[in-house]
């Protein structure tokens, strides 16, 4: 176990590296990025206190250096925890970021939840009523849930809300709530909020995972150890619930892992269209507005919430699945 | 066969695959698959060579193929020249790279274990059999003539060209599987467990047919098995194996009435026999085959020999020729009196 | 001859069914996959999407797609009937014209129908002028009206503009953008797939890495930002061929995976060690045998990732940072309706959200059914 999570380890490290150059490249892609936006429009004041900010930058920032020099100064300082500084805010990017980012992770984990609870008994009673008539229908409900991107449903479904019972589905919060400090209505208000984003982020996840967890169970319903719990005598509950699950359960861990770059994805489409308090708008205006330190080192930020939630996964898998660990 | 020069010698042929650990793949030790083999193989004969799983027989076969990269040793093939019959140019296969090869791979073919996975389920029959000849560089027309007339002498009818693999039976899969591996006229054929996937009333057939094939256009085979029935009952010379090294090698009748080495007496005793009458003791062997990557000391095969002694363990024993092409590596050779059994002839084809 | 009563004796064995027989394996694939009725639906829609839209939208178009029809601007979409007000049967398809009213609370047209006349729906008329693939002048369209009432039915966006010719024309690019996407990291992901897994080593481990760093990213926020970077200034069809490629970097990591661990599996093939003993160059082994293998597994795989594709082009382009007006993508059209107040008064500029959705669910009941069909000796 113990080889088997340096090993992790060690793949880690220049997987987070290489994250970190792409992330860097993104930021000094754009040719008219908000930067150099700013510093012709300091040029052209021309002014004695804006050449001193001029210089100020372009020494903050290195860029009279090459690019190299540019990357290792705003890694060191990432890693330092100093993300940079969003131009079109003027305010640091940690500020910005820490509670977007908690509601962001919030709901996916909450997403994570609801598709699991939701899946794993659709998907198991898919499979033990095979070819029945609810089965069909299970399975043609999930192929279109699958087919659905939760952001189209939610414009659709917030559409239809507006004109038809003139609700509006926006935001996490209430009025009353937005920006009014972290009380116990604050946390009921969110609850409230909370399930339309998570049903239309969770959708075509748990639409996927209906029919994998469907297929598992079926390939291990057709076992021999299922038969021989069969032929013992065994009532179908003990022999579904105590043998097969249990076993069919398991590559879904890993499936965890794998799912949440989608369900991030997922989640900052339908953010950007429900306008949530979450990353997602945050990202999207910061690249709109080509602020490009906010937008990297949030991509950057992403990526690592990510990765490291696939190690947790692969533990977890290790952890539960020994023969993972002398692959 | 007027020549009597063996048309392959194998010399001390070792292949050992590395052992790696840990991240950085440091290699700390070897699987010594095949550890030093010596033999030859004489024009117009069938030599089985036999041992449990994993004693490096088929590693062996593929050795001689170019499959496997060997570590060690020579593989000279008597090449017989064209122009002047009775004349050979010995050739050491280990030597050739890929070009250099490619005209030794027209005398040498392969017959393989598993008739299902041996032949490419998205070929047709006609292309399977083709395929040597393809490769090779023979045109289509010549090709296609080919496979017609090696089906018809396989057993198979010529209609059958243009089929699929999956429309065959296990015993006609290999019976495709022969007729591929004639298509180049080949001298010497390496037979890898070429029934051992079949149902035993099939083995015979592609046995008898094999044997038919030998006669008539005078091949030579290397027949890997670890079924002694089926390496008796068509070879001519039998060499044993035990953890990459031969150890006994005689005639097939001698192998199976008078074994010298303690494996192969054990192996001998497990044949089953119809024969009630013919009351026989099972040896035993304890334990499993060892590891080859930590051999045993001395005789490896000692830890599980019955009459092993104390020497055993110190020694190595060289396989040495005790009486007239006998080879055997026993220390104690000499004084064993090992229990062969009843030797069936086999049935004249 | 002895040979051929054994062949008798085992032919009797051959467990095959006679029908099978000279069936190659691509036959026997087609006779499976013509049992799976989703798979035949999904395909057939998919056909007819990429003949009307891909090669041929003007022409199914009513419409130019960048007709302005500026007295028609929001207008509601048209039934076409059969049966007019006063219980008459008519043949040919009508429908009824458009009557406007002002609504001076709102300051906005208001839409009703004019039951009181007919408009005809006229097949193969001559209308705005367009050129086939840019290269024959026609004017020909598979419908449209004569006189000055036009026919919408889909209805109109906020220029005017007839929304069925958009969504043909739009589904032009984002049909092609997820097979020319797909193409792409095809031919990355089975190449280096077949590389990684026929030759192993530190190849096969490089490879690995490269792509379990690819499948670790979140796809969407890369997209967003990958396309975020394209340059302003360049042309939609350096645009389009710029999402493409954003659309396929990420996508090949996968793909590249999953035919690595079927050459993996097939290496070990006898077929593979029989064509090798014989003397076959590795490129010989890699077309003549592993390939041939691995191509109904490549075609599945592709055909299940188009929908990703096309998902991915449409959130870009809803996004506005994907494919920009005057290139029409349906992404493009519904970028329209991420102002909800429109949506509101116009709920048909949704309409193209069905349009992605049929694709995705076409592209996969046609992929499942391909799967299946890929092995057709399973039994299912």
């Amino acid at each position: 176990m113990r080889e088997f999570m340096i090993k992790r380890i060690c793949y880690l490290i220049p997987t987070l590296i290489a994250i970190s150059i792409v992330s860097f490249i993104i930021i000094n892609l754009p040719p008219g990025d908000y930067l150099t936006a700013r510093i012709a429009e300091l040029e052209m004041q021309g002014d004695s206190t804006s050449k001193e900010y001029l210089e100020q930058l372009t020494s903050y920032y290195g860029l009279d250096k090459p690019m190299y020099e540019q990357y290792i100064r705003w890694i060191t300082r990432f890693v330092q925890g100093n993300f940079g500084t969003s131009f079109e805010y003027n305010k640091p990017v940690k500020e910005l970021i820490a509670e977007r980012l908690t509601l962001t992770m919030l709901l996916s984990i909450c997403t994570i939840l609801f598709t699991w609870l939701v899946a794993i008994p659709i998907g198991i009673y898919s499979a033990v009523h095979r070819r029945s008539v609810i089965d069909r229908m299970l399975t043609f409900v999930s192929f279109t849930g699958m087919a659905t991107p939760g952001f189209l449903m939610a414009l659709v479904i917030m559409v239809a809300a507006l004109s038809l019972f003139d609700v509006n589905l926006m935001g996490l919060f209430s009025r009353e709530y937005a920006d009014a400090p972290w009380s116990f209505g604050k946390v009921v208000d969110l609850l409230k909020h909370m399930w339309l984003p998570v049903f239309l982020i969770g959708l075509s996840g748990t639409a996927g995972l209906i029919r994998i967890m469907r297929a598992n169970m079926l390939d291990i319903l057709g076992q021999q150890y299922v038969l021989t719990a069969r032929s013992k005598g065994l009532k179908e509950k003990v022999v579904i619930y105590k043998h097969a699950l249990r076993i069919a359960i398991n590559p879904l861990i890993s499936i965890a892992g794998m799912s949440l770059p989608q369900i991030i994805g997922g989640e900052m489409l339908t953010s950007i269209v429900l306008n949530l308090p979450t990353t997602g708008p945050l990202f999207y205006r910061a690249l709109q507005m080509q602020d490009m330190y906010l937008a990297g080192s949030f991509l950057m930020f992403l990526v690592v919430f990510l990765v490291m939630g696939n190690f947790v996964a692969d533990l977890a898998l290790a952890w539960t699945d020994p023969r993972i660990r002398y692959e | 066969m007027t020549n009597n020069k063996p048309l392959m010698e194998l010399s001390n042929v070792k292949v050992h695959f590395p052992v790696t650990k840990g991240l950085l793949r440091k290699v700390v030790g070897h699987v010594r698959a095949v550890d030093g083999v010596s033999f030859a193989i004489n024009p117009g004969e069938t030599v089985g060579l036999v041992g449990e799983s994993g004693c490096g027989k088929t590693t062996l076969g593929r050795a001689i193929l170019r499959l496997v990269p060997a570590t060690d040793g020579r593989i000279v093939y008597n090449r017989s020249d064209a122009a002047s019959p009775g004349k050979t140019t010995p050739v050491n296969l280990l030597d050739l790279d890929d070009d250099g090869l490619k005209p030794i791979r027209k005398e040498i073919s392969a017959i393989f274990q598993d008739p299902y996975s041996s032949l490419n389920p998205r070929m047709t029959v006609a292309d399977i059999i083709g395929e040597p000849l393809k490769i090779q560089r023979y045109p289509v027309s010549q090709r296609r003539d080919r496979a017609a007339e090696l089906l018809e002498r396989v057993g198979l009818s010529s209609t059958y060209m243009n089929r699929y693999p999956h429309e065959f039976s296990g015993g006609q899969r290999q019976r495709i599987s022969v007729a591929r591996s004639l298509a180049l006229n080949p001298k010497l054929v390496i037979c890898d467990e070429p029934v051992s996937a079949l149902d035993v009333s099939v083995q015979a057939q592609i046995l008898n047919l094999m044997a038919d094939l030998q006669e008539e256009f005078d091949l030579t085979y290397l027949l890997v098995s670890h079924n002694l029935s089926v390496v008796q009952y068509v070879s001519h010379r039998i060499a044993v194996m035990y953890l990459g090294k031969v150890v006994e090698l005689t005639e097939a009748k001698r192998l199976y009435t008078d074994p010298l080495h303690p494996y192969t007496e054990a192996l001998l005793s497990a044949i089953p026999i119809a024969d009630t009458e013919a009351k026989k003791e099972k040896i035993r062997l304890e334990g499993s085959v060892p590891s080859p990557i930590n051999p045993p000391s001395g005789c490896h095969f000692h830890p599980r020999c019955r009459y092993s002694t104390p020497e055993c363990a110190q020694t190595e024993p060289q396989l040495q020729e005790r009486g007239d092409g006998h080879w055997v590596a026993c220390l104690r050779a000499e004084e064993l009196d090992l229990r062969g059994i009843y030797y069936q002839s086999p049935p004249a084809v | 001859m002895s040979t051929q009563i054994r062949d008798k004796a085992e032919s009797s064995q051959n467990t095959t069914a006679k029908k099978d027989y000279g069936k190659s394996y691509w036959q026997l694939v087609w006779r499976k996959f013509r049992k799976d009725k989703a798979a035949i639906i999904g395909g057939v829609v998919l056909l007819v999407f990429y003949i009307t839209m891909v090669f041929f939208a003007e022409g199914f178009a009513p419409y130019q797609m960048e007709h302005k029809h500026i007295n028609y601007v929001n207008a509601p979409p048209q039934l076409p009937h059969f049966v007019d007000a006063d219980g008459n049967f008519h043949l040919r398809p009508f429908v009824y014209p458009y009557k406007q009213e002002m609504d001076f609370a709102t300051f906005s047209k208001k839409y009703t129908r004019d039951t009181s006349r007919t408009v005809p729906i006229y097949f193969f008329v001559k209308g705005d002028p367009y050129k086939l693939w840019g290269i024959f002048p026609s004017d020909l369209h598979l419908f449209g009206t004569e006189g000055d009432d036009p026919v919408f039915l889909f209805g109109t966006d906020r220029q005017g503009r007839d929304l069925l010719s958009r969504i043909l024309g739009g589904g032009r690019i984002s049909l092609t953008i997820g097979l020319v996407g797909v193409g792409l990291s095809l031919f990355f992901g089975s190449t280096l797939g077949i590389v990684s897994g026929y030759y192993g080593g530190t190849m096969d481990n490089i490879i690995q890495r490269i792509t379990e760093f690819l499948m670790s990213f979140p796809a969407i926020p890369m997209w967003m930002g990958l396309a975020a970077a394209l340059p302003p200034n360049w042309s939609s069809i350096k645009i389009y061929f710029g999402i493409t490629i954003i659309l396929s970097i990420i996508g090949w990591g996968g793909l590249a995976r999953q035919i690595r661990g079927k050459v993996l599996a097939l290496r070990e093939e006898e077929y593979i060690l029989a064509a090798r003993s014989m003397g076959a160059k590795n490129w010989e082994i890699i077309f003549g045998h592993l390939f041939p293998n691995c191509v109904s597994h490549i075609i599945v795989v592709a055909t299940l990732s188009i929908p990703g594709m096309i998902l991915g082009e449409t959130s870009l382009s809803f996004l506005g940072l994907g494919i920009k007006p005057p290139m029409t993508s349906w992404g493009v059209l519904l970028q329209e309706g991420q102002n909800v107040r429109t949506v509101v008064q116009a709920p048909w500029l949704l309409i193209p959200v069905l349009f992605v959705v049929v694709t995705v669910l076409c592209f996969n009941f046609l992929g499942d059914g391909l799967r299946d069909a890929a092995d057709p000796h399973a039994q299912m």
